[in-house]
């Protein structure tokens, strides 16, 4: 098959990118696969580019590349069909809205595959007839406001399938939306197996690792290591990470280590890169999240042999860890259960090493070729299907591509007047 | 951080024992340490399957040693030095700790010290006008008459304290380092005298991973009259006490 994916930024740092590079490098090995990145501000993938991968890009950001697309008219010019509910919409121009659909008028693929909401629109009323349209969703269709919602309702209806990443998630999409038609499928992020041996769960550190940002709970977790250092003062904890766009919690981590007297045994370490060297450096992973839209550190953290000690937040932890067997699942927002938690594989090495041991077989089914398998079934599936036993017969796509454009209209009045409203409200 | 790809890469695994090895890009050629502020070369042999290896026994001197491979900077891969976190060294003369570490530009050093005898600070805690360091000595046996000195500008405050089976705790009043007239920031470097007749051992911490501590070992702050002081780490990893109006 061949194989297109789009995706943001290819060159920046971020999970959708490191499992769309884990994916596409796996399925380059028996597919022909290429990468069509919309914007690129570097020569290099920051992550590395993924090997026997084509990477192509449509909007050039390298201040000295003579194709520099940084002063096209257009780039200024909002975009119309990124849709705006889409939080990346600001980036995105009348520019791209021409060249993604350039490209996807001419797309010589078998299978195209988008990596967020606004690609995966794109894909719905920009991509040709013929080949297999895919749209992933790597965070959560509850995780998106109510004109996102809105547009993928009606958007998404021209893909052949959508795929999740976690169970939880498919069951919204396939109860909340009305897409008939339209695959919805759950396949997992896939994490390769770490570059360093796993841990031995000697060490007595508990290693956390996440943005510093409201929803990772880190306060949470200082407040339950309290307990655990009161009870086990030979036991400390290192947190990697650093802020980000949304908010940077460093300066109320500290302040509140300082009111506990943690400074001897919690320590903000920064970011790191990569995780594997520093999880294998603790015996017990923490996450301590409000919600987790899949959970790629507890599968990286099982992956190096480490238990995770995790709340049972929507969406992942639970489909990631089996309660008291490789890891463990504790309410939401309790310090208390938390500390509970970690204390019980603190206070007991062997209970540890076997939960360890047990994390490790049981991530291995996040292995990229296991995971790689499942899409490329589901495209084969869907290619061997043919073009008119999907969803996306011509009529079906005429048919739907009018109404859209009534919707559309209506859309705009109502976008307009909302924003009116609000732009009313701000004086 | 940023990455300069200098086409040659190293991952490398580092021992509690002192041992280093690393495995480097196909081809790459012999291992050369160089001295970032010096003239001192060590040169290591890489074997056909792309291994080179600093053994225990081969000193290096304190300081940071720059990695190439046949002139070429070498970019610094997976870093396994899980050994080195809660590293306890056996008994002996001298303390000798290599840290690899990436610089700034994404490549492979190493930081290293030597120390006979050495002073790790250990725990810090602290009372209303002052703080307490816990730590062990290596490499010499206490007296009579330890003696804590913290040292600034050519003045030197001196406090009692207590050795026992190796392990040292001294407790410093914030007061004194707080002097009048205070009018810009003052470092106090701390020293250790393990007794009367000895020599001053500069008080560090570098039985672990961390090459550079300062922005992950942060204490409270604690006010002195009009001013504040604490504990904090230099780029070196030697522990001071900061002053600042």
């Amino acid at each position: 098959m061949r194989i297109s994916f789009l995706l943001h930024n290819a060159y920046g740092i971020g999970g959708t990118i490191r499992t769309t590079f884990n994916l596409a490098q796996v399925l380059a090995e028996r597919h022909d696969v290429e990468i069509v990145s919309v914007f690129r501000h570097r020569e290099e993938p920051t992550l590395g580019a993924p090997p026997g991968v084509t990477m192509r890009h449509l909007v050039d950001l390298r201040k000295n590349s003579p194709d520099y697309d940084g002063d096209h008219p257009d780039y200024k010019k909002p975009a119309r069909v990124f849709p705006r509910g889409d939080g990346r919409w600001k980036q995105y121009s009348r520019l791209t809205d021409a060249r993604l659909g350039a490209h996807l008028k001419n797309l010589q693929a078998d299978v195209v595959v988008g990596t967020r909401p606004g690609l995966n629109v794109h894909i719905a009323r920009q991509a040709r007839r013929g080949p297999v349209r895919v749209g992933q969703e790597h965070l959560t269709l509850d995780s998106h406001g109510y004109r996102l919602r809105r547009e993928i309702g009606h958007r998404y209806a021209l893909l052949d399938a959508v795929t999740t990443v976690t169970e939880a998630d498919a069951r919204s999409y396939r109860t909340r939306l009305k897409l008939p038609g339209v695959r919805i499928d759950a396949v997992p992020n896939s994490v390769p197996a770490p570059s360093v041996p796993p841990a031995d769960s000697t060490a007595k550190w508990v290693v956390a690792a996440g943005r510093l940002t409201n929803v990772k709970r880190y306060d949470l977790l200082v407040k339950a290591f309290a307990q655990v250092v009161a009870e086990r003062p030979d036991w400390r904890l290192r947190i990697y990470g650093s802020g980000d766009a949304t908010g940077n919690e460093k300066n109320a981590l500290r302040a509140l280590i300082e009111l506990h007297r943690l400074h001897n045994h919690v320590f903000l370490m920064g970011p790191a890169n990569p995780l594997e060297p520093e999880w294998v450096k603790g015996s017990i992973a923490a996450v301590t999240s409000r919600i987790e839209s899949f959970g790629m550190t507890i599968v990286e953290a099982m992956r190096c042999g480490v238990p995770v000690v995790s709340t049972d937040c929507p969406h992942g932890p639970r489909e990631i860890i089996e309660d008291g067997v490789d890891g463990r699942l504790v309410p939401v927002g309790d310090a208390d259960a938390v500390a509970a938690a970690l204390l019980a594989l603190i206070n007991d090495d062997e209970l540890r090493r076997k939960t360890g041991q047990a994390a490790l077989a049981a991530s291995e089914r996040f292995d990229p070729a296991r995971i790689a398998e499942r899409h490329e079934a589901l495209f084969a599936e869907l290619v061997a299907q043919g073009e008119g036993a999907r969803s996306r017969g011509a009529l079906r796509d005429g048919l739907h591509r009018v109404r859209g454009a009534v919707l559309d209209a209506a859309y705009t009045v109502r976008y307009k007047a909302a924003d009116v409203l609000r732009k009313g409200k701000r004086k | 951080m940023t990455t300069t790809t200098t086409g040659v890469r190293a991952d490398c695994t580092a021992r509690a024992t002192g041992e280093i090895s690393f495995t480097l890009t196909d081809g790459a050629g012999d291992l050369v340490l160089k001295l970032r502020d010096g003239d001192e070369e060590l040169r290591l042999e890489t074997g056909p399957d792309g291994t080179a290896v600093l053994p225990a026994g081969t000193e290096l001197a304190e300081g940071r040693w720059d990695l190439f491979a046949d002139e070429r900077p070498v970019e610094a891969g997976i870093r396994d030095v899980r050994e080195l976190v809660d590293r306890r060294p056996g008994s002996g003369d001298r303390v000798a700790v290599r840290i690899p570490y990436p610089t700034a530009e994404g490549r492979l050093a190493v930081r290293a010290w030597l120390r006979a005898p050495h002073a790790e600070a250990g725990d810090l805690t602290f009372t209303e006008a002052g703080c307490t360091v816990e730590g062990r000595l290596y490499g010499t046996v206490a007296g009579p008459g330890a003696v804590a000195e913290a040292r600034h500008d050519g003045r030197v405050h001196s406090v009692e304290a207590t050795c026992i089976d190796g392990v040292f705790s001294v407790t410093l009043p914030y007061g004194p380092l707080a002097e009048e007239p205070l009018d810009r920031e003052r470092l106090w470097e701390l020293w250790l005298r393990p007794a009367e007749d000895a020599e001053s051992v500069r008080i560090s911490r570098i039985l672990d991973d961390l090459w550079d501590r300062r922005n992950v070992f942060v204490y409270p702050v604690t006010a002195v009259g009009d001013h504040r002081a604490t504990p904090c780490y230099t780029a070196d990893n030697d522990l001071c006490v900061r002053v600042t109006p």
